[in-house]
């Protein structure tokens, strides 16, 4: 019993470090000692990420140190998900993603994807300067329960809007709910275009995608 | 994997060089000048007979200084200084162009941190504030901030370098008022120390006197407690603060050039009193509100002529003590926040070895208050960010990272970024708010004052500095029945 609580200390730690070849091969050694993939993931991997988020919403963490932790809880996961029952694989839901049509800067946009992803949403990344109707086709294909878009400038910021329009005017509007952001975006404008959720940054996006999808 | 900063001080400074080589000659040449023609008036006897029987010529209180005996005092004096603190890692090297910042004194006036109204400065404020400065990791030592209204003459001293000393591990430096008072200082501090050797290894006091009244004469009482220091053998500051266009030519040229031919004096003095004897010399360059005749702390000129001082005490290869990080508002606003950021930048810039009179004053001089030293903390800190410069070579220049990660990409990931991003910027406290709007108003939409308040309050309540040895401490007061 000692050595599997200590097995399972050990991913946690080394998922907060961000090691990342480490964390696979320690799970890959509990399920040798034949831990149960549930245990693993709970015990292990979960345990490190919510020590993550602690120490990053007290300021102590910063981006990319939360971001090379997410990273090595999908290194772990990889070894895991095969053998997981699929119901308890954690989907926190499927989040399409990219910026407003006219805008090349992605640097927010990516950020949010990874700590989504970090949180156990799955992305689907949309890239840059993504027209309205390539938002509606990606919902329809997708079905994701969020959508989210960005904008740097203030110029590309009536793309997020046309694109609101586009899945109104498709019927799809109630089947996703959507989320803007980016620098000059603000939560009174998310609001006036009809979006359902506004962050300021990317780890608050977690909590408000977190929100819509509760 | 929580790391904190690394306090930094003692970097090099001097990239900010308001005077050309050539004006620092001019400047030198012209003090030495004042010095031989309208010399410095010296009432107390010792110093007239220390000067005369130097070969100085005396003519009654008058004191003419040839050059050879200025520029052989020069000499004698240490180049080096250390300040010691209680906890070496807060030992101050002052030489050069190593830049340290803190506090200064002795205000008379507290604002209260709950009502913002003034009320007279105690020996009670002495132990407070030197708690809260010891929290503070960017104010380097701790100058006794106030004067306290509580004490008289005779037993201030030692109350206050007492009050000081056991509550905070950083170097304690403060005003003298008496003889008695320094000696029972020393004594203190050697029991503190183990030794009379091992505090003149490493002085965690050191004494200021302001013994020049601008301009050119020597304070008579003061000089008697500057011999006194420089016997001690404990680092002495040679304070003076003429201002612009009242105790010195308004020309800021002409006041730089008295100031000078004033420290210089001080220098021989010293010297002359006990040869090598540790000194600072201390040159608070000011002007004169010409509007009222006020001293101006917060002006321009200030921090301009406070870093053209350092680039003098470099000229001579000698610590120097000037003032920055000042200001003329009465409470910590907007004027206060740019004038102290100002000219604590400019005289960091230049290299100046002990800035003090940078944290947590107000009114000029007069007034202090605790969420001003939280305030000037950062101001601080940001100040010797800039100091420390920019670093250029393989690894900062970052060609392979910026080679991996290529067009388009991104750096958040790199092991770089990672193995960088703590030490190569600077991270202020909470009164330097970094959110969007929207977190900032669920946050209670404070501002910098009310945030800076908030953080003063707690470590009131909870910082406990290192305490002195309880047998030592016990020792201090029945030997010397203190007020505290």
């Amino acid at each position: 019993m000692h050595s599997k609580s200590n097995i399972l200390e050990r991913i946690a730690s080394n998922l907060y470090q961000g090691e990342d070849k480490v964390v696979a091969d320690l799970v890959q050694q509990a399920l040798d000692q034949e831990m149960s993939p549930a245990e693993i993931l709970n015990g292990g991997l979960i345990a490190g990420m919510d020590e993550v988020g602690k120490d990053f919403k007290a300021g102590d963490l910063f981006v990319p140190e939360v971001l090379i932790a997410a990273r090595a809880m999908h290194a772990g996961m990889n070894v895991l998900r095969p053998l997981l029952a699929e119901s308890d694989v954690p989907s926190a839901g499927k989040y399409v993603i990219g910026t407003a049509q006219g805008d090349l800067h992605d640097i927010g946009k990516n950020l949010v994807k990874m700590m989504l992803e970090g949180a156990g949403f799955e992305t689907i990344d949309l890239g840059t300067d993504v027209k309205p109707d390539d938002f509606v086709a990606a919902v329809r294909e997708h079905q994701p329960q969020l959508l989210g878009m960005s904008a740097l400038l203030t110029t590309t910021m009536p793309g997020m809007k046309a694109t609101i329009e586009a899945l109104e005017e498709a019927g799809l509007r109630d089947t996703v709910k959507i989320m803007v952001g980016g620098a000059p975006v603000t939560a009174a404008f998310a609001e006036q275009i009809g979006a359902d959720g506004y962050a300021p940054d990317a780890a608050s996006a977690v909590d408000v995608a977190r929100d819509l999808t509760a | 994997m929580a790391r904190k900063q690394q306090p930094v001080k003692g970097l090099v400074g001097g990239q900010y060089k308001p005077l050309t080589d050539d004006q620092v000659q001019r400047i030198h040449r012209a003090a030495l000048s004042i010095l031989a023609r309208t010399g410095v008036q010296v009432e107390e006897p010792e110093a007239r007979r220390l000067f005369q029987e130097a070969g100085a010529d005396v003519a009654g209180n008058r004191v003419h200084l040839p050059r050879s005996l200025v520029e052989d005092a020069v000499d004698w004096a240490p180049s080096r200084v250390v300040l010691a603190g209680r906890d070496p890692k807060w030992d101050l090297e002052l030489e050069g162009a190593r830049v340290h910042i803190g506090t200064g004194g002795a205000a008379l006036t507290v604002l209260d941190l709950e009502t913002g109204q003034p009320r007279p400065a105690v020996l009670r404020d002495v132990a407070e504030l030197a708690r809260l400065v010891d929290a503070l990791d960017n104010v380097h030592f701790y100058l006794v901030p106030v004067y306290p209204t509580d004490m008289g003459k005779e037993n201030v001293d030692i109350n206050q370098y007492y009050a000081g000393l056991a509550n905070t591990t950083k170097h304690v430096q403060s005003g003298v008022y008496s003889v008695q008072g320094i000696r029972d200082t020393v004594e203190m501090c050697e029991r503190i120390m183990g030794g009379a050797d091992a505090l003149r290894e490493r002085p965690i006091v050191s004494f200021i006197t302001c013994w020049i009244v601008s301009p050119l004469k020597l304070a008579t009482d003061v000089t008697t407690l500057l011999i006194e220091t420089c016997r001690q053998r404990i680092p002495v500051v040679l304070s003076a603060a003429p201002m612009a266009g009242s105790t010195a030519p308004v020309t800021l040229a002409g006041m730089l050039a008295q100031l000078t031919a004033e420290q210089l004096s001080g220098v021989v003095l010293t010297q002359l009193a006990q040869r090598g004897a540790p000194l600072l010399i201390g040159p608070i360059p000011a002007t004169a509100d010409m509007k009222s005749g006020r001293y101006l702390a917060g002006a321009a000129e200030f921090g301009l002529t406070n870093a053209a001082m350092a680039q003098m005490g470099q000229f001579y290869r000698l610590p120097l003590y000037n003032s920055a990080g000042m200001t003329d508002a009465k409470l910590p606003d907007v004027q206060a926040g740019f004038e102290k950021a100002m000219s604590a930048v400019l005289a960091a810039l230049a290299g100046s070895n002990f800035i003090h009179h940078a944290a947590g004053m107000l009114e000029n001089m007069n007034t202090v208050a605790a969420e001003q030293f939280v305030i000037d903390n950062d101001i601080l800190g940001m100040a010797m960010r800039v100091v420390r410069g920019i670093e250029v070579n393989d690894e900062t220049l970052a060609l392979d990272v910026i080679d991996e990660v290529g067009p388009g990409g991104h750096y958040l990931m790199a092991d770089h970024t990672l193995r960088h991003m703590r030490s190569e910027f600077y991270y202020p406290s909470d009164v330097v708010d970094r959110q969007g709007r929207d977190m900032w108003q669920e946050a209670g939409a404070l501002d910098a004052l009310e945030r800076a308040k908030q953080i003063a309050r707690d470590i009131l309540a909870e910082h406990q500095p290192e305490p002195l040895d309880p047998d030592v401490e016990n020792w201090i007061h029945e030997r010397f029945g203190l007020k505290i």
